[in-house]
């Protein structure tokens, strides 16, 4: 069971092109580049002991121009929240899905290809989840405006 | 019994049952299931209100001929069951084989239904009819073994006379026969179709199973229809274990004390599911019906 | 008094009596504002004092609850509901949201005004509304039905283009073919 400070340390000895720090007790925020997460995230399944996908989150940056991905694993055994963040280019949203690894990133990656455009090659089914029918700009992008989508659908004028 | 009495009996005890069990008995089981629960409940002419509603509906959808057959064939089969019934010494149609042809349209029942569930084109209707045969197919067994004993018994297949040598002996056929009485209670939730037994009807797992289309007139009928089979199984119940009776009122007494220990087990217990049913239903009531029986054999020297 | 009221009702017009009090809600929950159906219907706000009982079917139920926020595929299967349950059916609709989007009303995926697609007889406002406010709807809705202008069903057959005109906006016209293709709804 390793804590918060020997999995930096571990980390950022085995990879190069990560870092990461502990953010406070039981939070640790690993920044990787895009090639880098399936390995990462791996090595974290397999030599940490971080069985639990707890959540796949996407962060529009429209102003750097990019999509921020967040991985969240978790351990059982120690408590640790560990947050693995990778930037990617947001004109061509690419980022390779990690189904092999962890069989429930499926759904988070279906959501996340239906709200923000991000595609996802290798998973098996990017298929809309909420939205039918919908042929604007992925709605929780930053350059969607929402209102003024809701004003023309479901308050015109009569 | 001359025969215009047997005509007008004929045609006044299905109504009077209908009146009985539909409304009363459900009024009363709606009344005591909200007291168990701490609160006020609808009042007691709450299926009175309910029926009108339901007659006076603008619209009926139906789904062919078989759908609106499929019901009154169900409750011709359960009013001539009933008729055959000795009710406190009204029995306008007995005869010398009254117990098998009772348990023989006792299926008209559940026939008439799963014809008109699957004429009505939709699955939950036909997952409901299988389940409502997989039930019958758990309480016959120990049904018939009780039956089986009594008529081995008493060496008759006729209802009148059993309850006649209850009456002329003055032992009740529950005290006559302990391990047949016991698998009756225990499986009488399964006859009723209440809980732990209603996954027939079971509105959170298939929609309410052979009813999902029956909306405004046929749910009017299916109420009847229940409401018959129900005085059909209380009354045979009655009939056999509990002695009948001489007139009419003190059979529905008693009628309504078996209704009320079918509503007091509703209100607690919550429900099984298909295997679990048949799995009771053939340990411990067919154990006790199977000794019923062989003491019934043994008793009277066969 | 009440219950000469009801007496004198019974024998003059029997099927509203029935209808009043014997109003079977379908066991469709929609959108936030179910939590507040099971405290209603078990103790001690109990709605089965005046006859209301959950039904699982549309064909068997009458009333029909729109609690909280519809998105629009949800939209389209109360819609679906809806024409099958059999007149007279009775809309009541929950929460501020099907009055003029509440919460939501800037949400991509949810309807802002209920009134356009579905006609709706009572509304109760509130966010969620109080078990105590639900009940005080359903009786004004009694009240409604007494005198005869709980008229819901008859203005959705009568406007039946308008109401087809605004599904047909927002859910697109793929949704009413499929409508009209299912021949048992009505």
């Amino acid at each position: 069971m390793m804590r918060e400070q020997e999995l930096v340390e571990r980390l950022n000895a085995r990879f190069s092109g990560l870092e990461a720090r502990v953010q406070r007790r039981q939070r640790v925020i690993v920044s990787a580049t895009r090639e880098l997460i399936p390995s990462v995230l791996l090595w974290l399944k397999e030599q940490a002991g971080y069985h639990q996908l707890t959540l796949i989150s996407c962060v529009d940056w429209i102003e750097d121009g990019e999509f921020e991905l967040v991985y969240h694993v978790a351990s059982h055994a120690s408590g640790i929240h560990v947050m693995v963040k990778a930037r990617i280019d947001r004109d061509q949203p690419v980022m390779e899905s990690i189904v092999p690894i962890y069989v429930p990133a499926q759904p988070y990656e279906r959501e996340i290809h239906e709200l923000f455009g991000v595609d996802f090659p290798g998973n098996p089914d990017l298929t809309p989840l909420y939205l039918d029918d919908w042929h604007e700009l992925p709605p929780l992008r930053k350059d969607f405006d929402t209102k003024a989508y809701a004003q023309r659908t479901y308050d015109y004028e009569q | 019994m001359t025969i215009g009495l047997q005509i007008a009996w004929m045609i006044s005890l299905p109504v009077v049952m209908i009146l009985l069990v539909a409304v009363v008995f459900t009024g009363i089981s709606l009344k005591v299931t909200a007291r168990i629960d701490r609160r006020y409940g609808p009042p007691i002419y709450q299926p009175v209100i309910d029926l009108v509603k339901l007659v006076s509906l603008k619209t009926n959808v139906s789904h062919g001929v078989i759908f609106d057959w499929g019901l009154l064939v169900a409750i011709a089969g359960s009013s001539v069951a009933l008729l055959m019934i000795p009710m406190g010494g009204i029995h306008p149609l007995s005869g010398s084989g009254d117990l098998l042809v009772i348990l023989y349209l006792m299926i008209f029942a559940s026939v008439g239904l799963g014809l008109s569930a699957g004429a009505s084109e939709n699955p939950n209707a036909s997952m409901g009819v299988s389940r409502k045969l997989m039930l019958g197919l758990g309480y016959e067994v120990p049904f018939i073994l009780i039956l089986l004993a009594m008529m081995t018994y008493h060496h008759t297949t006729s209802l009148v006379a059993l309850v006649a040598a209850q009456r002329a002996t003055g032992v009740l056929g529950a005290l006559r026969f302990p391990l047949s009485a016991v698998a009756a209670i225990l499986i009488m939730p399964a006859l009723q179709g209440v809980r732990p037994f209603d996954f027939v009807t079971a509105p959170q797992e298939v929609a309410s199973g052979p009813m999902v289309e029956l909306g405004g007139k046929y749910l009017a009928l299916m109420v009847i229809e229940q409401s018959l089979h129900t005085a059909v199984i209380l009354s045979l119940m009655v009939d056999l274990f509990f002695g009948g009776a001489t007139n009419l009122g003190i059979f529905i007494l008693k009628m309504t004390g078996l209704f009320l220990f079918g509503v007091l087990v509703n209100a607690v217990y919550p429900r099984f599911r298909v295997e679990q049913a048949l799995r009771y239903c053939w340990r411990w009531p067919t154990w006790f019906a199977l000794g019923g029986l062989i003491m019934a054999m043994v008793t009277k020297g066969g | 008094m009440r219950e000469h009221k009801r007496a004198k009702m019974w024998t003059t017009h029997p099927y509203k009596w029935g209808q009043k009090y014997s109003l079977w809600p379908i066991h469709f929950c929609t959108g936030c504002g179910a939590i507040e159906i099971p405290p209603t219907m078990l103790a001690p706000y109990d709605a089965s004092r005046f006859g209301m009982g959950p039904m699982a079917s549309p064909r068997q139920a009458n009333l029909l609850l729109l609690t909280g926020y519809l998105t629009r595929k949800t939209l389209k299967y109360v819609i679906r509901t809806y024409e099958q349950m059999l007149t007279p059916r009775y809309v009541i609709s929950f929460g501020s949201c099907p009055i003029d989007g509440g919460l939501y009303y800037t949400s991509y995926n949810t309807i802002n005004h209920l009134e356009w697609y579905l006609p709706v007889d009572v509304w109760i406002a509130g966010c969620m509304p109080r078990p105590e406010a639900f009940l005080m709807g359903v009786n004004r809705l009694m009240e409604e039905i007494e005198n005869g202008t709980a008229d819901g069903y008859k203005r959705y057959e009568e406007n039946i283009d308008y109401y087809r005109r605004n599904q047909e906006r927002t859910l697109g016209k793929k949704f009413l073919e499929e409508l009209k293709q299912v021949e048992w709804l009505t």
